[in-house]
């Protein structure tokens, strides 16, 4: 109580003390300070920057690739270390079912992959659908983004469908689409097609978009038509987005890939996952998760391999 | 000046408004009238924003004016096209294209006029069509066809080489320096061969060497060539050198100031700055543009 009675005085005392005239004052003398300031008397700074200064961050561009590479493969080595590690503190308290061991995760893959060819046969059904999917997803995607571009209510009328569906997981619309498709293939198709045609038309959109207008008018003064402007300067202008959005589209397809075989289907690597992980059978579905994430960076870097060799201007 | 030649391009009464939502219109040019002849080398100065680039763009059909018009050989100007090149300041190459293949960008589309030939059908050889024209004279027949792409390479190997660029013929712009991209931009420009070439402010943004070496190559290339060409630039020394009419140009609404013919003979180079005439030039258009400045307030403003 005592407090509060201080501060409420101390807060009246101070609003009392910022008069008009204060505020004056306070402002006149420092005007008066910087006035007083003998300019041509004022001692020069001493240099010592280059002794004193803040510690330089270590420059790492000029880092060889080899050793970026070196820093990864640790990285992962570590990981799988601390994995083992606490994979075999669970063992020992006796509940083995939480996370497999490396080591299980080895024997799964020779059981499945080795010994027998069931992850083959999975890894096929998944690449079927994701080949289908993504090819009707690009071809569908490049004019669709190119028109959204060039043609301001194509853009209008699709919008709010991208805008939505961007926002919307695939896994939610999977009883939608198997209500609509059955639980066949094309309800597969369908989950991974959307999901990578969002991406695309996006990405290549925004690829055309950016077309620097200068080059659409120095064709102009060299004669060019329209026609010969969209071969000419739009799709080479916009060729490394098209090559962009089709490495994001197999991330798109790729993460899609277990939603869509959450549709009825005991193939495939993601029905595999699914099934394996239901069962609690750890170490297949560890082994399945890994099989899919380096099958996408297999994915990804051949197609990177691809950009770099057509954009060598870029 | 002396033998005027005739008039290719004219500026009539024209006015350009840029529309600004919410908020006043810019006038960028205001009655502005302008004759462009044949052979001329005509140089606009002025501060930047009084509508030199705005002007260019109208002449190259970029842009259309609000009122008055442009002609080329008293037909208007409705769009760009081959017979106007224009150098853009940002060298606007073809970023996926080769040197090469930029410099044979600009005959990919334009034509020329070869001997129109038919085959004979009683010695089976080829021979030249004849025709008559409006005098009643028989005259060979002529067709108009595009180049080849043997003919479209040895234009470019042409003006690579003017540039001196050769050793660099088959690199992609990104590799070129900035100086090396505008040699680039102007070999296109002359390849494109159009009647008449417009520049803006090509040199604007190189460094004091580079641009003093341009100077001189499109020097000695319009003393061979005397293509008219229309030059925009913010540097008084640029202008005078290169010109053989400086344009002033005033700002807020962008307007021809005055004109002055430049009497300093060709061959020109950096040693025509010790020219006495080029000092007076010089002297008096910067007493223009820089009055200019401080009456807008571009100088001594608050
Ligand atoms: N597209 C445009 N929209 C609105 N204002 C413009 C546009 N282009 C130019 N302007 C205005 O017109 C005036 C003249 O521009 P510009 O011709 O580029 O001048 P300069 O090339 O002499 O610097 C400037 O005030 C500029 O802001
Ligand atoms: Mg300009």
């Amino acid at each position: 109580m005592k407090d509060k009675v201080s501060f409420k005085d101390k807060m009246k005392a101070f609003k009392e003390k910022i008069t008009p005239k204060f505020v004056k004052d306070y402002y006149q003398k420092k005007e008066d300070e910087i006035a007083a300031v003998d300019l041509i008397n004022l001692s020069k700074p001493v240099n010592d920057v280059a002794t004193s200064g803040p510690k330089k961050m270590k420059d790492f561009s000029l880092w060889p690739g080899w050793k970026s590479a070196l820093v990864g493969v640790a990285g992962v080595i570590f990981v799988i270390i601390i994995w083992w590690i606490y994979a075999a503190v669970c063992e020992a308290a006796g509940k083995t079912s939480f996370l497999s061991s490396p080591i299980a995760v080895c024997e799964a893959f020779y059981n499945q992959a080795i010994a027998s060819s069931n992850l083959w046969t999975h890894l096929w059904y998944s690449l079927q659908r994701i080949i289908v999917g993504y090819l009707i997803a690009l071809v569908a995607a490049i004019p669709v983004g190119f028109l959204m571009a060039w043609y301001k209510p194509v853009r209008a009328f699709l919008d709010p469908f991208i805008q939505f569906l961007r926002c919307v997981p695939p896994i939610a619309y999977v009883p939608v689409v198997v209500a609509l498709f059955g639980t066949n293939e094309s309800s597969k198709y369908f989950i991974i097609f959307l999901a990578v045609f969002l991406t695309m038309a996006v990405t290549i959109y925004q690829g055309v978009k950016n077309v620097d207008l200068t080059l659409v008018k120095a064709a102009y003064t060299f004669g060019a038509r329209d026609r010969n402007l969209f071969m000419g300067v739009v799709v080479p202008s916009a060729f490394p987005f098209i090559l962009t959005a089709m490495r994001l589209g197999v991330g798109a397809a790729m993460t899609t890939l277990v939603a869509s075989e959450l549709t009825g289907t005991a193939y495939g690597l993601g029905a595999f996952i699914n099934s394996q992980g239901g069962q609690l059978a750890m170490d297949n579905c560890i082994m399945g998760i890994l099989v899919l994430g380096i099958f996408g960076i297999v994915f990804d870097k051949g197609l990177l391999a691809f950009e770099k060799r057509v954009t060598r201007w870029k | 000046m002396e033998n005027k030649g005739k008039v290719v391009i004219k500026i009539d009464n024209v006015k350009k408004i840029y529309p600004v939502e919410n908020g006043d219109d810019v006038i960028a040019l205001n009655g502005v009238n302008l004759e462009i002849r044949e052979n001329e080398f005509i140089c606009v100065v002025g501060p930047s924003g009084c509508g030199k680039t705005t002007l260019l763009n109208i002449i190259g059909g970029l842009e259309q004016p609000t009122e008055g018009q442009a002609t080329i050989h008293g037909r208007p100007i409705l769009g760009p096209g081959p017979d106007r090149g224009i150098i853009f300041q940002q060298y606007a190459l073809f970023p996926w294209l080769t040197v090469k293949k930029n410099v044979m960008y600009a005959t990919k589309f334009i034509k020329h006029e070869v001997p129109l030939m038919e085959k004979n059908p009683e010695t089976g050889e080829m021979e030249q069509v004849y025709t008559t024209n409006e005098n009643g004279e028989k005259v060979p027949a002529m067709k108009k066809v595009k180049y080849t792409k043997a003919e479209r390479e040895a234009i470019a190997r042409k003006y690579i080489d003017m540039v001196q660029l050769s050793a660099f013929a088959n690199k992609y712009p990104k590799e070129l320096s900035g100086g090396m991209k505008q040699r680039v931009a102007i070999a296109r420009g002359y390849a494109l061969n159009s009647e008449v070439l417009l520049l803006d402010e090509p040199f604007g943004a190189l460094d004091a060497q580079t641009r003093s070496q341009l100077q001189e190559d499109l020097l000695r290339t319009w003393e061979k060539e005397r293509k008219t060409c229309f030059f925009i630039t913010h540097d008084v020394d640029e202008c005078v050198l290169l010109a053989s009419r400086v344009i002033i140009m005033s700002a807020r609404p962008g307007q021809v100031k005055e004109v002055i013919d430049i009497d300093l003979p060709y061959p020109r180079s950096q040693a025509t700055k010790l020219d006495p005439k080029f000092q007076e030039y010089r002297n008096h258009i910067w007493d223009v543009v820089y009055k200019m400045y401080v009456s807008s307030g571009s100088i001594n403003n608050k």
